[in-house]
């Protein structure tokens, strides 16, 4: 008999994977939130042993075809496994130039790079954005110019998470300065240690070093470096990722720093009553209602894709209110915590271990990074609404 | 009704601006503010032989003895730096507290050094516990023959890194109001001052272990033994509106520094100022940064005319001020995008600021309550006359 509810429920196959992945996280990450590390080489050595574990389950890329390293995780498997991970602040699993290897890469480009990433052996950095090219990214003006059989590359970049750690990076730059901006985009990767790629730490307001500004002066990359064909390198880079865009890792990470304060109002926090007047009750099951809806439409975005269906404002849906779910919820913690919530972690008198503190602060550039809240707008005006362009 | 600024205060606002675009640039600011103190030379001293320091000491004891309008105008133009250090605490609050409990020696012996800024003087006030108001003072001070012994810790003493002297309120008895004050020394013996790691660098533990104070340290002599909260109070209702102005002139500079990227900053072809979400930002940015402003100047104006029901107005001008402050830096930063998460840009230490004072001379929690137990007990037709 068909059936004639909706069902919110997990089967026995997700749920027998849920406790796998649960065990695997409270086992491996043993605490901290990922996305918090102010002390970044200690942050560093836990991540990278971390992913190696994760490779050794074939998690690390778990959305790969198994011929590449992968599981063929389905959509709901990747989203369960992003979930679990969010709740102990553990990191996911990774995306990008993996995926776009596999679909423009040339056959040794994939038997090179693409084994040694979903074994943890090589950590990418990722060359997009420019200091004249956020939002506006198909301007960017880092130049390409062929010389023989190779390219020389000249330019900036900036926001290069892990650059400073990373063996190679991906980089998109101008083959064609004539061309309309998005068809004069080429696709390059180069290993770091390249001569005259130099990386500079940028700092960041809560104190982490996560980001770069990447320099490149005369650097000569191969022409088999590049990934897909000279000039189509945006449309390349903007390939339709088939893996989970559901977004519920945030929402698991407000849920996950909701119950933190809860646990530690409950336990006795210095200078914090346990007692919340009424504002500071009605401000914590906001929280918690931003919390439930984020994940439900995280939820929604993962169904649709396993349904085959491509979510388009539905992932920037989540992506936007999830990011200022975040920080809302830093907000609503510093104004409950008083001056305990603004002493960093390593502070006598901190509370939480500092984590508000932190995340007061590293939330801002939540709703900046990977397509500003005003992007997503549009995406969702547009895309998902109908309306007209402005 | 006039709003504009008399000329002596265009004067103080244009004099610090000088200092501010030659004496002490954004780029140095930024550097001090990952040290501990955070007051480089010229940031104190300059102030000082400029005679910002005594604008709240009587000219008999080497001040000027300037209106709170006068001294606002002058930290809203420091905000606007935001020029770090003991500024307030020692130049602002500490006179003021002196001037309404102090006896007339302990002026002299105090006040003409703190308008030389030869000594630096705080409040310690909070404890671990953290609460404001009289029933946050819970450590006692313990008489010990003509001496009184300290134990305990003040916790978040803004300054308390660098000040020469502490202002510190303590319980001498179980009645709510029942505080004294006492100056006691920094260096004394059993006085441990830890500076905490938080956004704001300047607010400090401090650890009093079996410290021993003379009973002239009592502020106000035996007359206020217990009896120190209501002249406490009189200088907090003065103080803090200045240092509200000192977080309008914050709000002002990352709504200057918004309108001005909006018009330099381009991307797809226009400047981002074009983007109506860019605009409304820079819109709600003003609306609170006009209401901090507005409602900080009424209640300066209601102190400075002896107008009643100023605490109301203080209490009201807190809690714009403190939401509006930290709203503003919130909508600079979507203005700003990534450059304004770089600590070397110079927005964040309007954030980190901004942040810091949001719980500074009581959280908006205790304001609201303030001031809707002082609303409640106002006849209706006198809240409109005043």
């Amino acid at each position: 008999m068909e059936a004639f509810t909706m069902d919110f429920g997990w089967n026995e196959e997700e749920l027998a994977f849920r406790e796998k992945v649960r065990d695997f996280v409270h086992t491996n990450w043993g605490g901290g939130d990922i996305e918090e590390e102010g002390d970044e080489a200690g942050a560093w050595e836990r991540l990278r042993a971390y992913q190696k574990e994760m490779a050794k389950q074939g998690w690390l890329t778990m959305a790969w075809p198994k011929e590449y390293g992968g599981q063929a995780a389905s959509f709901m498997e990747q989203m369960i496994f992003a979930e679990e991970s969010a709740l102990v602040g553990a990191p996911g699993s990774q995306g990008l130039v993996g995926p776009t290897l596999m679909i423009h890469g040339t056959e040794e480009q994939k038997r090179e790079h693409l084994p040694k990433i979903a074994n943890a052996e090589t950590v990418w950095a990722q060359g997009y954005s420019e200091p004249g090219s956020g939002s506006d990214l198909a301007s960017l003006q880092t130049r390409a110019v062929r010389d023989g059989d190779e390219f020389v590359l000249n330019g900036q970049k900036i926001w290069t998470s892990g650059a400073h750690h990373a063996d190679w990076i991906h980089v998109l730059t101008r083959t064609d300065p004539d061309a309309p901006k998005h068809r004069g985009i080429s696709y390059f990767m180069a290993p770091m240690d390249t001569p005259g790629i130099t990386v500079r730490p940028l700092e960041q307001m809560h104190g982490a070093h996560g980001f770069n500004e990447t320099f490149f002066e005369d650097v000569r990359v191969p022409a088999k470096n590049m990934i897909g064909e000279e000039n189509r390198g945006w449309y390349v880079a903007t390939t339709t990722l088939d893996f989970e865009r559901s977004g519920v890792g945030r929402a698991a990470a407000v849920a996950m720093s909701l119950g933190a304060l809860l646990d530690g109002l409950a336990e006795g926090l210095e200078g914090s009553s346990a007692e919340l007047n009424g504002p500071q009750r009605h401000a914590l099951a906001e929280w918690k209602m931003e919390a439930e809806v984020g994940r439900i439409i995280g939820y929604r975005v993962a169904w649709m894709q396993s349904q085959g269906r491509v979510p388009n404002y539905e992932a920037s849906m989540s992506k936007v209110f999830n990011t200022e779910s975040t920080q809302r919820g830093a907000r609503r913690a510093i104004n409950i915590l008083g001056l305990h919530g603004a002493l960093k972690p390593q502070s006598a008198h901190s509370v939480l271990d500092g984590r508000f503190c932190q995340l007061y602060m590293s939330s801002v550039a939540r709703t900046i990074a990977a397509g500003s809240s005003e992007i997503q707008r549009n995406v969702i005006a547009t895309r998902g609404l109908g309306l007209p362009r402005g | 009704m006039d709003l504009a600024l008399t000329e002596t205060q265009q004067l103080l606002k244009s004099s610090v601006e000088d200092f501010l675009a030659r004496g002490v640039t954004r780029e140095a600011i930024i550097e001090a503010s990952t040290s501990p103190t955070r007051t480089t030379d010229p940031m104190w001293r300059t102030p000082a032989e400029l005679g910002w320091l005594g604008m709240a000491v009587p000219e008999r004891f080497g001040g000027s003895e300037a209106s709170l309008t006068d001294i606002a105008v002058l930290f809203e133009a420091l905000g606007h730096g935001p020029l770090p250090g003991p500024h307030f605490s020692s130049g602002v609050l500490s006179p003021l507290i002196l001037r309404e409990a102090a006896t007339e020696d302990q002026q002299a012996e105090f006040l003409p050094r703190i308008a030389t800024g030869d000594i630096v003087v705080t409040l310690a006030l909070t404890e671990p516990e953290w609460d404001w108001g009289a029933s946050a003072v819970q450590m006692r001070a313990d008489r010990s023959g003509d001496e009184f012994v300290l134990n305990g810790t003040k916790l978040f003493v803004f300054d308390g890194a660098v000040a020469d002297q502490l202002i510190v309120a303590v319980r001498s008895g179980d009645a709510p109001e029942a505080i004294s004050l006492l100056m006691v020394p920094a260096s004394a013996p059993g006085v441990s001052v830890r500076p905490l790691q938080g956004w704001n660098t300047s607010e400090a533990a401090v650890t009093f272990e079996g410290v021993r104070v003379p009973s002239s340290a009592l502020i106000g002599g035996s007359n206020l033994e217990g009896a120190a909260w209501a002249p406490l109070e009189r200088a907090l209702l003065q103080a803090t509106p200045v240092l509200c102005a000192y977080s309008v002139g914050g709000a002002q500079a990352v709504y200057d520094m918004s309108v001005q990227y909006s018009r330099e900053r381009k991307q797809f072809g226009q400047p981002i100022g074009r983007f109506q979400f860019v605009q409304n930002h820079i819109v709600q940015l003003v609306n609170h940064l006009d209401g901090a402003r507005w409602t900080t100047f009424e209640a300066l104006w209601k102190l400075d005319a002896g107008r009643p029901n100023a605490d109301v107005s203080v209490h009201l001008a807190k809690l714009t001020t403190a939401e509006g402050y930290v709203q503003a830096t919130n909508y600079a930063h979507e203005v700003h995008a990534g450059v304004g998460v770089m600590h070397e840009y110079g927005l964040t230490l309007f954030t980190r600021t901004a942040r810091s004072l949001y719980h500074a001379l009581g959280g908006p929690r205790w304001h609201r309550k303030r001031l809707g137990e002082l609303l409640a007990a106002l006849p209706v037709e006198a809240e409109a006359a005043s």
